[in-house]
């Protein structure tokens, strides 16, 4: 191991700071909240190492290192093409459908290599669930949308109808359709339209859910709504949104990361990188006196 | 564009600062050559700066509430403008006690002996006051935390000095060369002191995003 | 109101919108030429399809009985009924939708989203758009060539289904790629974000989605299938056989090619002028109905995967 993994190197065995427990030129401040206890922060959902992403000849993402923490909810800002929503998109290897993406690097699902050899793509993809910047419901009906996933998986008949409401009450959607789970999907509203994609992914019971700017296209009470969603489901799952909106990122996340043209610039606590940014291009961004 | 409105808003509301720094250090001067100068000095001209000084601390207020709710600031602007609000407080503090020394000025009827100990010792407090407030409103002009904390560090020797006219109080009420008006003013200076030093913390985390106690 | 009369008090002799008007005035002209002609061609159009429908409706109603319907010919086709040429159209047809739907609509769902950019899939979508322009008759050769000569297949319903299925098959794929490819990417997407393998949300998002356009492409090769004459004549169409088809291997008799015959080579053309426009009209009415019942189908599925 050269010097610089051994720095990378994370054992559980440490137990005092936490500075060396990060990656590369990654700074966590951990003060007194107690949600970043030690013991909390040594459960990390996906740790990435040196990921590097090629689209053709050009390179899209440049060593990457990152922890993302166990239930909580990161968000990853950054101006348009800075490559975040790329690389969103390589925790659950949805990069693999374009064909010019060459990958290189680790990034690790609760210890295990993604994209080593022999690795079950759609197992993954269950474990790592993801909602798609504008809601895109199947053309089927509520519950058909709802009970896809389980039945691909292979869940019995039996079960899926607790599934379906389990899934439903946690999107924070049972009341409001429970009386027209036959209806078609697509008649519901926009923000009742991303709710049930949440809840699709929740029916296949995933350990993290990746979310591509779900309320850029919903006006601010159904974005409210599904902020506030966010809030509970953190609770279980692990969170990753892309934002543009820079205050939602501030309300929602734990912790930031901020992106710039394909390389990790900062990433801390949210209330550190938006009161006190230790890098003048992330002051930069969030000040809105970029470029 | 917006933030070329927002810079402008933030440029006018240091600008109005500097100012008021400038108001204050002005009306600090005057009062004490009411005391140390021959020449008259009106007091009426203390009160008018005064008023003028309220004028832009409320535009400074209003401002700050303007671009919080409006352009959503974080970071840096964000203590830029609550520090602003602070400072521009601070520096009203320090005018009230300047034109209370004044209101002082008008009781002294007595003639001021400005070789004895009472005297000399206060024009030591005078002297290190208007280095403090010089200090003060250099340090936020020019952004210079190095200056603050020195400046901050001068607010010792007003207390000290302080200490010394306490310590030189005659036991039993004392002859009649003893003037008391000088201990009255030093406490009023004392207070302009630790208001500056005041000042030069808020510049501090302005600055470096430190709370630090300079006032001790 | 024109632009003049509305101003004109305000105006007066303003030289520079005096100018505008008469090139307005112009712009006007042209405009309202251009739509007239495009309404007089959609006139001739639908004219031409009432003309037409009209005529056979007319001519050949009279002749359209039950009798008709049901029996077989005698009399050498001057007396009779159309029964077995009945019965064979609608065979053909359904035999030839059964050799080239299925095989079309895997062909397409291959071209669309397993197979990779390139000179190959260029050049398969190429064979496929020039065989949909080929004219029939050669198909007809072609399978009387293969079928008939080189596999030795006797000339019957079977040779006759699968020549038209060949002729039919190229407008399925056309119109069932145009179908795959109208279906949004974004479903493709969410399937696979959910696990489901690539064969998975083919068979359960993107074809079911896709069924309108599917359906449309069959309800284009119904009629084309039932109206060929060309590529049953070598294959298997006969003008006279005793009895119904009772195998797909015998020979069959098709509406198409019994109008054809009727019309130029029977023994008294006069004569069987009715039954010709009778056959005319039956023909018609079984693409229609096909069509029909395949638009309530198209109906269906399209009620049931939009929105209300």
């Amino acid at each position: 191991m050269n010097a610089t993994e051994s720095k990378n190197a994370f054992s559980y065995e440490d137990t005092l700071s936490f500075e060396n427990a990060i990656g590369f030129e990654n700074k966590y401040l951990y003060e007194q909240d107690p949600a970043f206890s030690p013991e909390m922060n040594r459960k990390k959902a996906i740790e990435v190492k040196d990921l590097n992403l090629w689209y053709g000849g050009n390179q899209a993402l440049k060593k990457i290192y990152l922890d993302i923490p166990k239930n909580k909810i990161f968000s990853l800002i950054g101006p348009s093409g800075c490559g975040k929503s790329t690389f969103l998109r390589t925790m659950n290897r949805m990069n693999d459908m374009i064909s010019n993406c060459r990958i290189e690097g680790k990034v690790c699902v609760d210890g295990e290599n993604i994209y080593g050899k022999g690795i079950d793509v759609t197992g993954l993809r269950k474990r790592v669930g993801m909602v798609f910047q504008k809601a895109n419901p199947f053309p089927m009906s509520i519950y058909e949308n709802i009970a896809y996933g389980p039945k691909i998986h292979g869940v019995s008949k039996k079960e899926i109808p607790g599934i379906v409401e389990e899934s439903l009450r946690c999107a924070a959607l049972w009341d409001e359709v429970k009386d027209r789970l036959k209806e078609p999907a697509l008649s519901l509203s926009g923000g009742q339209q991303q709710r049930l994609c949440i809840a699709r992914t929740l029916a296949v019971k995933p350990e993290v859910i990746l979310f591509d700017e779900p309320c850029s296209a919903l006006d601010p009470i159904s974005t409210g709504k599904i902020e506030e969603l966010m809030a509970e489901l953190k609770k279980d799952y692990t969170i990753v949104i892309v934002t543009h909106n820079m205050h939602q990122a501030a309300r929602i996340s734990d912790c930031a990361a901020f992106f710039l043209s394909g390389e990790l610039i900062e990433t801390g606590k949210t209330a550190q990188i938006f009161e006190n940014p230790q890098d003048k291009r992330t002051e930069g961004y969030i000040t809105g006196r970029f470029g | 564009m917006m933030r070329s409105n927002y810079d402008s808003e933030l440029t006018k509301m240091r600008e109005d600062i500097i100012l008021m720094s400038r108001i204050s250090t002005n009306m600090f001067e005057q009062c004490m050559r009411l005391f140390f100068d021959e020449r008259a000095v009106s007091i009426q001209n203390l009160e008018e700066m005064k008023k003028q000084q309220e004028v832009i601390e409320k535009e400074i207020e209003r401002t700050a509430a303007k671009l919080i709710t409006l352009q959503q600031p974080v970071a840096k602007d964000t203590r830029e403008i609550i520090c602003a609000v602070l400072i521009a407080a601070d520096w009203m503090k320090i005018s009230s006690h300047i034109t209370d020394i004044s209101d002082i000025s008008v009781l002294c009827t007595e003639k001021i002996e400005l070789d004895s100990e009472e005297w000399k010792m206060l024009r030591l407090i005078k002297d290190a006051a208007e280095k403090m407030l010089n200090g003060a409103a250099e340090a936020y002009r020019t952004r210079n935390t190095d200056k603050a904390l020195f400046t901050a560090e001068t607010d010792d020797e007003i207390d000290r000095t302080l200490w010394k006219m306490w310590n030189n109080f005659p036991e039993s009420g004392g002859g009649s060369s003893f003037s008391f008006y000088p201990l009255m003013i030093a406490e009023h200076i004392e207070r302009i002191g630790d208001h500056a030093a005041n000042i030069c913390e808020e510049i501090m985390y302005l600055e470096k995003y430190e709370q630090v106690r300079l006032n001790n | 109101m024109s632009y003049e009369n509305r101003y004109s008090d305000e105006l007066g002799q303003d030289p520079v919108l005096k100018k505008k008007t008469a090139r307005r005035k112009k712009q006007e002209l042209y405009q309202k030429t251009a739509f007239l002609l495009i309404k007089l061609s959609a006139a001739a159009a639908i004219l031409t399809l009432i003309i037409i429908i009209g005529d056979i409706v007319l001519k050949g109603y009279p002749a359209v009985t039950i009798e008709f319907l049901t029996r077989m010919p005698v009399n050498q086709m001057t007396e009779g009924g159309i029964l077995p040429c009945v019965i064979g159209t609608v065979e053909l047809i359904l035999l030839s939708l059964l050799t080239a739907v299925p095989l079309g609509v895997i062909a397409a769902v291959y071209m669309t989203e397993y197979a990779a950019d390139g000179k190959i899939k260029c050049a398969v979508e190429e064979a496929v758009n020039t065989l949909a322009g080929t004219p029939s008759v050669i198909f007809g050769l072609f399978g009387m060539a293969l079928f008939i000569k080189y596999i030795g297949l006797p000339q019957s319903l079977l040779t006759a289904s699968l020549t038209m299925g060949l002729l039919i098959m190229p407008v399925i794929i056309r119109t069932t790629q145009e179908a795959l490819l109208a279906v949004p990417k974004e479903y493709r997407e969410a399937s696979r974000a959910l696990g489901a393998t690539k064969w998975e949300t083919i068979r359960c998002v993107i074809l079911p989605a896709a069924y309108s356009g599917l359906i449309t492409g069959i309800i284009i090769s119904v009629g084309r299938a039932a109206g060929e004459t060309a590529p049953i004549l070598f294959t298997g169409a006969v003008y006279y056989y005793p009895k119904l088809p009772d195998s797909v291997f015998s020979p069959f008799m098709a509406l198409s090619y019994h109008l054809y015959v009727l019309a130029t080579e029977s023994m008294n053309i006069e004569l069987t002028r009715s039954l010709q426009y009778g056959t005319a009209l039956v023909l018609l009415a079984i693409v229609f109905s096909m069509n029909l019942i395949a638009a309530g189908v198209r109906r269906h599925y399209k009620k049931k995967l939009s929105s209300n």
